[in-house]
């Protein structure tokens, strides 16, 4: 590594640990810069392990918020970035864990599907199947089904949703969260 | 992401640093010893301490059971930031003591001369003075190793529990009369072994963040 890489990633732990022990004694303002600062460098960290965009947006999200509670562990006579990658790899392995759980619950077995699977809502004595989900769907506001259908069914994702919804990222999320508790709450999470 | 920045910057309290690991483990540990001291003298002592301190294989059992107690003691509380205070050093110090105890247990059962003697008469007292020697401590690490944020809390509470239970084990052969191997190892050792494993999957919760 040539000997100005190396100063220039010293430095940097330098000025993160030096913001992080202001941040620890309340400056606001050394705070938001060093959020600001570690948000890329989080990314960049976790973006090539990830399936997509909004799996690393839930993991920066999930790592800013994890150095906000840790800031007391932290002490400015050590490193800081072997401190905060040890902050991205708990809330990487969680995140995944999580995610092949949830897959692991949500995987169907070939053999449980009925022969010609693709065909099942098409046979007339199986129509009306699938009614609940679109009554539950009709009883939501024009706008929370618009974002559910475009980003659950039709794959959209977060990003490109709250571009044409006219509508933040994170308001998106909440939006497709709640909608999928309603859904719960209505009895079809099965 | 801007706005959960702003929202973070705008929690942000002044926050005192976590005290030094060796501080917060010396202050736990005096507190253990002193706790099971306590409990120690209700129990009441062994009357042969003084002949059973003359012996140099029990000395060098106890030095290496409160050597473990230490160490991964320390390496509990290093374990409660993040990285671990960069330190490693401590959890492979404690593991090789565990060897080490485990080695020099195992020769003690196998060149016992009546290694069954006895083995049936006190499991009950031992069982509960090793319940009394256990929860109150390991309660009060997982209480301190809550006020940090740590990202291996399995490896903090096994190195909690082998630290408690070496404490523990040291009590209960200052207390327990009987010496024979056997009794040592289903009375004294096997309880921690159990007690340790129910209480890790209790206290796991606690180290949630």
């Amino acid at each position: 590594m040539p000997l100005s890489e190396i100063s220039l990633k010293t430095s940097r732990d330098k000025q993160w640990s030096d913001l992080a022990h202001k941040a620890q004694q309340g400056d606001a303002r050394a705070y938001h810069r060093l959020l600001s600062d570690l948000m890329p460098f989080v990314r960049s960290v976790v973006a090539p392990a990830l399936a997509n965009e909004d799996m690393v947006d839930e993991l920066v999200q999930s790592v800013l918020m994890s150095v906000h509670k840790a800031l007391p562990t932290y002490s400015a006579d050590r490193p800081f970035k072997p401190w905060l990658l040890s902050i991205v790899k708990f809330r990487k392995a969680d995140l995944l864990r999580r995610y092949y759980k949830q897959a692991q619950r949500e995987a169907v077995s070939l053999d449980a599907l009925p022969e010609n699977g693709a065909l099942y809502v098409t046979k007339p004595h199986h129509a009306g199947e699938y009614k609940d989900i679109e009554a539950a769907l009709g009883a939501l506001s024009d706008k929370q089904r618009t974002v559910f259908t475009m980003m659950r069914i039709e794959g959209f994702t977060a990003k490109e949703v709250a571009e044409k919804m006219d509508m933040s990222v994170s308001a998106v999320k909440v939006s497709v969260h709640r909608t999928i508790q309603k859904l719960k709450e209505g009895g079809l999470d099965g | 992401m801007d706005d959960l920045i702003d929202k973070l910057g705008a929690e942000l309290k002044p926050v005192r640093p976590l005290i030094a690991p060796s501080r917060r483990m010396s202050v736990w540990m005096l507190g253990v010893v002193i706790y099971m001291l306590v409990i120690a003298s209700v129990i009441h002592f062994r009357a042969d301490l003084f002949d059973l301190m003359q012996s140099p294989v029990m000395v060098v059992e106890f030095v290496l059971a409160l050597l473990m107690a230490f160490v991964s003691g320390y390496a509990a509380f290093c374990l409660c930031a993040p990285d671990g205070y960069g330190r490693r050093w401590p959890v492979r110090g404690a593991f090789l003591l565990l060897a080490l105890l485990s080695a020099l247990l195992l020769a003690m059962f196998i060149l016992s001369p009546e290694p069954i003697a006895h083995a049936h008469l006190q499991w009950h007292e031992c069982v509960a003075k090793s319940l009394a020697f256990f929860v109150v401590p390991i309660g009060a690490l997982t209480y301190m190793a809550s006020k940090g944020a740590s990202t291996q809390p399995k490896l903090l509470l096994g190195m909690g529990i082998l630290s408690v239970s070496s404490m523990g084990y040291i009590a209960l052969r200052l207390t327990c009369p009987d010496d024979a191997a056997l009794h040592t190892v289903i009375y004294h050792i096997l309880p921690y072994i159990f007690i340790g494993f129910v209480s890790g999957l209790l206290a796991q919760r606690f180290l949630r963040w």
